[in-house]
């Protein structure tokens, strides 16, 4: 029995959840390579993308590295100027192309949106695979670019650096980005699809989990977003591979037309990097403090709002480039209205905490850790987004450090989150939480230490892009470089003991964290078509009892017996166990 | 909302009764000999669609979701083209009226038929006529070719003229002013290259369709890849619409640049 029942009735103990013998799941159906290479199934294809962004998120943190290192003194002694500026760009290319962008949405959400609108599968497993194999394609052009000379042009490609000045691989490498906005915009499509005509009877829009909503507002981002920066590389490489003038000034063409193009994408598409983020975080949130998220309509509002908003706010990252006053003026003040709905849900979040009764388990202390992260990462976002501060800050490690607050302390720790809190329902088997633990302190740590003087490096005036520094920058740099090999080690263990527990880990049963939602209602992994039967939806998402408290630290008359109030999970039963 | 009673299952019409459905097995079922997985494609509506009418309307939704990132690259070329036009006026005012007009006249013609013709297909799989669907879609892909063949004695006959800016440039025509020119023929080449790469795409998948209709797999109540192919071919065809004006009519009855007539 895998379905939700027909009427809440919270007296009554659900059924226990019992497992036919032998039974198959997406996992064990079957083990040959092609049955992965070429399946059409939503959580293998999850599970692809999750290993290949895993793969890039090294490839991006190994010229990270090569940077750090460099930068720990300030002359140019471990590489010259032109390997940093290929460093850099490779490292801003991978991460933000092969690994941001895919990183919640092509895994996690890949594996969890249809199970949690009760779906068999997204609306077209073809085109889901397809998908896949585009960003494969598409990452080993740009690779190909890297390893062949390298790109000097920093992520940002722009023009006439990148079309005229340039005589790296800029085309080799702009090819491959434009093939995997593909399968970003595929992927999106199938989102969008799947959302609006997939859901389970009773699951309406506003029952859907707000990671669903958050996943579709990034779709929405994603489809009518991406295009644009495709064609906009594409002319780029038509400008370099035919040597005719495009963007090129000489030939009539306006240079500062390309950033504005290439904004008009990349604004949204920081926040395709960053509100599948906020969808984990809502869904971690309650499940570890267990109440329903605060103002849910709120939020899931406030999803479409910041996609809609993000559309109009790219001439902020221009101040400089003598755009006119009043377009700086305009652009200010929209800049600081996506302030709003994103002060919105992080006031949210935190209220969900408010009375809640919160256990502090990894994933929760990814959440924690993002909220504090995040927080700073969209404050200093308001600074630079004050056109007379920005005209100081601008091109130095401010906004360095600002958008690694977000980028990193944000996405990369909701995405973290969100794989621990999950992890079990993917692969059937429980990590090691101790070790989670000590990840979550290593990386929140190792972040703060890292880019926290990169803050203080960018107001001092150092630039960013830079192999070489006055000496007086020393100690912050020095700083950053140790924080940063405490954060490399912070993400290397997740790696390792999530790895570890494929293999090794206790079996996790289908509702380890006692958490709502229709992915913990299905067997750990689960089977190929997600539900023996397809659910019908009677309640809202997150319907905990007001404040149930999970761990008992609540005076007994507060309780109203929650053992049998709800469906708790296997492990949550046995916890209990010991502590009442 | 909230307040809608799940109890009564929203389902589409004439889907089972979901609660009193037995566990659906999926896997290893056997029919004709043949070991059906989750995943087959032959089966329709395909095992992940409840119902049929679920896979149509998101076929349908999924077209037109694509057909937006279409519009948008597109409208990143026009944004391009708007801007370089207001700044170059006389070399764009000079290349629109050295473009072949007749030809691009025909070449409407020749598409705007060509929709009808998938129209006239989809018609035909109303009626259950695989025969039909066949022979409209063969009109389709012939009046395709005819358009190719068009653009490419224009082409060629820019060639000729010197006005291919990475081949076979004539260089001097406005004097200083000749990289305006240059500009208007690169964009030129770009906007008529992307509608061509988009109609080479359409007339494989016109091919792939006609191939199915031609295998008897089309019913009066299933057609769904012809009729989002046909959407897709309507949509090369209305860029093209509105590329004709952009591109070959700027200022038609003026001697000079935003002159009167
Ligand atoms: C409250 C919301 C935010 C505001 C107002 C904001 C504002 C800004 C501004 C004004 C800049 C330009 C600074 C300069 O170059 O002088 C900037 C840069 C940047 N922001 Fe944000 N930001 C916000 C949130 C985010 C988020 C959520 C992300 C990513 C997840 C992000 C990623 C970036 C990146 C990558 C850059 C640097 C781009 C580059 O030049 O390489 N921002 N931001
Ligand atoms: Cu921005």
């Amino acid at each position: 029995m895998t379905t939700v029942p027909i009427t809440p009735d919270y007296a009554e103990p659900l059924p226990p959840i019992v497992r036919p013998a032998g039974e198959t799941n997406y996992l064990n159906i079957s083990y040959t390579l092609k049955s992965w290479l070429l399946t059409l199934d939503h959580k293998r294809i999850g599970m692809l993308y999750l290993m290949s962004v895993t793969f890039f998120f090294l490839i991006g943190g190994i010229f990270a590295t090569l940077m750090r290192l460099e930068l720990a003194t300030p002359q140019g002694d471990l590489v010259g100027p032109d390997t940093y500026n290929k460093l850099f760009t490779a490292h801003g290319v991978t991460m933000i192309f092969f690994f941001l962008i895919p990183s919640i949405p092509a895994t996690i959400g890949n594996f969890m949106l249809p199970i949690m609108i009760g779906a068999r599968d997204l609306a077209f497993p073809r085109i889901n695979l397809f998908s896949w194999y585009l960003y494969l394609i598409g990452a080993a052009f740009t690779m190909a670019a890297m390893i062949s000379g390298g790109v000097d042009t920093g992520w940002t490609f722009y023009t006439p650096y990148s079309s005229v000045y340039s005589n790296s691989q800029v085309a080799l490498a702009v090819v491959g980005i434009f093939v995997t906005g593909f399968s970003s915009i595929l992927t999106g499509l199938n989102f969008v699809v799947t959302v609006h005509k997939m859901r389970a009877p009773g699951m309406t829009f506003f029952r859907m989990p707000l990671f669903v909503w958050s996943n579709y507002a990034t779709s929405l981002i994603m489809v009518l977003g991406t295009p644009v920066i495709s064609i906009t590389l594409a002319l780029v490489a038509v400008e370099r591979l035919f040597g005719v003038g495009i963007f090129d000034p000489s030939n009539g063409g306006d240079p500062v037309l390309f950033q504005h193009m290439f904004w008009f994408y990349s604004h949204p598409a920081v926040y395709i990097m960053v509100l599948p983020g906020f969808g984990v975080i809502s869904e971690l949130m309650a499940a570890f403090s267990r109440k329903p998220v605060f103002g849910y309509k709120v939020v899931a509002f406030a999803s479409l709002a910041i996609a809609l908003l993000s559309f109009f706010v790219w001439g902020h990252h221009m101040f400089t480039t003598g755009q006119s006053i009043y377009g700086g003026l305009v652009f200010s003040v929209l800049s600081f209205l996506v302030g709003i709905p994103t002060a919105v849900k992080v006031f949210n979040w935190t209220f969900t905490m408010y009375k809640g009764s919160v256990s502090l388990e990894t994933p929760m202390l990814f959440a924690l850790g993002f909220l504090g992260l995040f927080t700073l990462g969209g404050l200093t976002g308001l600074f630079l987004a004050a056109v007379g501060l920005d005209v100081h800050m601008h091109d130095t490690y401010f906004v360095v450090a600002h958008f690694h607050y977000v980028m990193v302390g944000g996405t990369v720790l909701a995405f973290l989150g969100g794989l621990h809190y999950w992890w079990p329902k993917m692969t059937g088997k429980m990590y090691a939480e101790g070790w989670g633990k000590v990840s979550a302190v290593l990386v929140f740590a190792g972040f703060n230490l890292t880019f926290f003087p990169q803050f203080i490096l960018g107001y001092l005036g150092m630039p960013r892009r830079y192999y070489a520094y006055a000496s007086e920058f020393q100690v912050l740099h020095v700083l950053s470089s140790a924080g940063a090999s405490v954060l490399a080690l912070g993400f290397a263990l997740p790696a390792i003991y999530l790895t570890y527990s494929l293999f090794r880990g206790t079996p996790a049963g289908d509702n380890p964290w006692g958490a709502k939602g229709l992915e913990w209602e299905t067997t750990s992994p689960p089977p190929t078509e997600n539900f023996r039967r397809i659910p019908i939806v009677t309640e809202d998402a997150y319907n905990y009892p007001l404040a149930e408290p999970k761990h008992g630290l609540y005076p007994e008359d507060r309780l109203i017996d929650n053992q049998s109030k709800t469906d708790r999970g296997d492990l949550q039963a046995l916890k209990a166990g010991d502590r009442h | 909302m909230s307040e809608i009673h799940a109890t009564a299952p929203l389902t589409h019409p004439g889907s089972p009764v979901l609660d009193s459905q037995e566990p659906r097995q999926f896997t290893g079922k056997e029919t004709d000999g043949h070991v059906h997985t989750f995943f087959d494609q032959d089966q329709y509506p395909a095992m992940h669609f409840e119902d049929a009418g679920q896979q149509k309307l998101a076929a349908a939704l999924g077209m037109w979701a694509f057909l937006a990132t279409e519009v948008l690259l597109f409208a990143g070329l026009f944004l391009v083209y708007t801007i370089y036009r207001n700044l170059n006026h006389e070399g764009f005012f000079l290349g629109s009226h050295m473009l072949d007009i007749p030809k691009g006249t025909a070449n409407t013609m020749v598409l705007l038929l060509s929709s009808v013709c998938v129209v006239l297909a989809v018609n035909q799989a109303q009626k259950g006529n695989s025969r039909g669907i066949v022979r409209n879609l063969i009109f389709t892909m012939i009046l395709g070719l005819v358009f190719f063949v068009i653009k490419g004695f224009e082409w060629h006959h820019d060639y000729e003229e010197g006005l291919v800016p990475w081949m076979q440039w004539d260089g001097d025509r406005l004097g200083d002013k000749n990289f305006q020119l240059r500009l208007f023929m690169v964009l030129y080449f770009v906007m008529t290259g992307t509608h061509a790469a988009h109609m080479i795409v359409g007339m494989v998948l016109l091919g792939v369709v006609a191939y199915k209709a031609h295998q008897n797999r089309f019913r009066p109540d299933y057609y769904t890849p012809l009729e989002m192919v046909g959407l897709y071919w309507h949509f090369v065809d209305i860029v093209w619409v509105f590329l004709i004006p952009t591109l070959y009519l700027i200022d038609l009855y003026a001697k000079t640049p935003g002159g009167g007539h």
